[in-house]
């Protein structure tokens, strides 16, 4: 009975000692002027965010104007911008590591002179500086321009050039591209 | 029996004087009463020894052995501005170091060494900053294990805190990023 | 002379052997340390002081234990405040702090015999001015009461 007891209050001193020992703590002291340590935890929350600028900050959706005065075949026209020339382009975003961040472009409707006369977008190019790459609109609804891996912040401009390599009535045509961030 | 009587006689004649005798010897060399209602009997010395040691004394946040939690909520891209910290204790965070002696010189330094992590990518801890109050210094952490944050020979008492600040300018991956910065108050 | 001088010392010894076992008390230092548990408060370790009484050796009805600081709790001119010494005890002794320039009653009983013993556990209380070791010294005074 006394051996238990004793085994018992031993145990109990040990269990107080160990929980004393070394343990983090936001307070403590120290005898005897030996530094004493405190702690402090620290937590970053970065959440999914996808972000696409393309020409002028804003709601004004610029419009590139290409003015043809040559017989096609001639050489490309090109194009200036509403806004802000050449057109600025900003892809940023915070995905995962590994996360693919891909930019396309649907240019499916082709340019029209509201009369029945179209112009598809395949006849209209570009150059890229910065992060980008120059192409061509092939005219389908879901092209793959660039993809990016990972979180960053890619930028650059893109200047357009209307091909006119081909014979189309004369008019004024208009179209609209929609350009699509997407992870992954 | 008349002879012993005698004898008897004749030593508790002389011997009226030994008590007297015996008691101013003992009185020389025993207890003395000093009290009008009790004699003293007895006494025993009791040496006593009262140490007040050198200590340092730190807290970081709240009392006790909870370690406080600052959180930074990004919801804006890298580059918009700083994110203000929320500690899951008291705002601003309190800081207080005290002495004995009381006005001994102590250090606070503050070890970053340890970047926030999440998943292996990492987040530096020299995009942290804070705002010092009640004596703290402002200041931005350096990723240095021993980063002198204060140094003085009063104490930090009320009002000393500190307001912790992400500059959030770097692009990393989505997660959430932990790190523990260790406190240490020092005397030389 | 010599006959003299044995009654003498007779009487003289018997109280002292008398000192022994009357009053009996463990140990004859207690050494107490400060250290602050939070900022503004201070605690102390505690000290541990057996008290025996052996009342089969006095005579009267009554006896009593006082504490008395004979010497103040000094440390290079600086003095302690008595009264920030305490201890606590079961009956037949009771809890108190110590007072300076007075006799501090710790306990009394009757005198029947009996052995009676009982524990100090002492205390010191108050803020820390600085660094160092006070000394002072209490005596136990054990008396009878008619």
């Amino acid at each position: 009975m006394r051996l238990m007891r004793e085994t018992l209050i031993l145990g109990l001193c040990l269990a107080v000692m160990v929980s004393y020992a070394g343990s983090a703590k936001a307070e403590s002291t120290s005898s005897g002027g030996a530094p004493t340590t405190a702690r402090l935890d620290f937590r970053i929350t970065i959440p999914t965010i996808l972000y696409l600028q393309l020409g002028t900050l804003g709601a004004t959706v610029d419009r590139v104007t290409f003015p043809v005065i040559d017989l096609p075949g001639t050489g490309p026209v090109a194009g200036t911008s509403s806004g802000t020339n050449p057109v600025p382009v900003r892809v940023a975003a915070l995905v995962g590591g590994s996360a693919l961040v891909t930019l396309r472009a649907n240019s499916s409707t082709a340019l029209t002179d509201g009369s029945g006369n179209n112009i598809p977008f395949s006849e209209i190019l570009w150059t890229a500086t910065g992060n980008f790459s120059g192409n061509t609109f092939n005219a389908a609804a879901n092209q793959q321009l660039d993809q990016f891996t990972g979180p960053g912040n890619r930028t650059g401009t893109y200047s357009f050039s209307y091909a006119n390599a081909n014979y189309y009535p004369p008019g004024t045509y208009n179209g609209q591209v929609t350009y699509t961030l997407s992870s992954p | 029996m008349r002879k012993s009587a005698k004898t008897r006689t004749g030593i508790l004649a002389r011997c009226r004087h030994v008590p007297a005798l015996g008691l101013l010897a003992c009185l020389l060399a025993c207890p003395v009463d000093l009290s009008a209602q009790g004699r003293v009997v007895a006494q025993e010395p009791l040496d006593i020894v009262i140490l007040a040691a050198s200590h340092l004394n730190l807290r970081i946040g709240t009392s006790g052995s909870t370690i406080d939690v600052v959180s930074f909520n990004v919801n804006q891209l890298p580059g918009t501005g700083a994110v203000a910290g929320v500690s899951s204790g008291a705002d601003p965070v309190p800081v207080r170091a005290s002495s004995t002696p009381s006005g001994a010189t102590k250090i606070l330094t503050a070890n970053s060494s340890t970047p926030l992590t999440s998943a292996g990518h990492t987040i530096p801890f020299t995009q942290i900053s804070w705002t010092g109050a009640g004596g703290v210094p402002s200041g931005t952490f350096t990723g240095s294990p021993s980063q002198q944050i204060w140094t003085g020979t009063q104490s930090l008492g009320a009002g000393a805190a500190m307001s912790f600040s992400y500059a959030n300018t770097v692009y990393v991956p989505s997660g959430t990023y932990n790190a523990r910065v260790t406190y240490t108050l020092s005397s030389p | 002379m010599m006959r003299w001088i044995a009654p003498i010392l007779c009487l003289c010894l018997i109280p002292f052997a008398a000192d022994a076992k009357q009053l009996e008390v463990f140990p004859s230092a207690i050494t107490l340390e400060l250290k602050p548990t939070d900022f503004d408060q201070v605690e102390s370790t505690q000290g541990f002081l057996q008290i025996r009484i052996d009342t089969r050796l006095l005579r009267g009805s009554r006896w009593r234990v006082s504490l008395e600081l004979v010497l103040p709790l000094e440390s290079a001119g600086r003095t302690f405040k008595a009264q920030a010494l305490s201890w606590t005890a079961q009956p037949p002794f009771v809890s108190r702090n110590l007072l300076p320039n007075q006799r501090v009653i710790v306990g009394e009983g009757p005198i029947d015999g009996r052995t009676v013993e009982g524990r100090l556990v002492w205390r010191a209380g108050g803020g820390i001015p600085s660094a160092e070791q006070f000394r002072g010294r209490v005596m136990v005074i054990l008396e009878e009461l008619p």
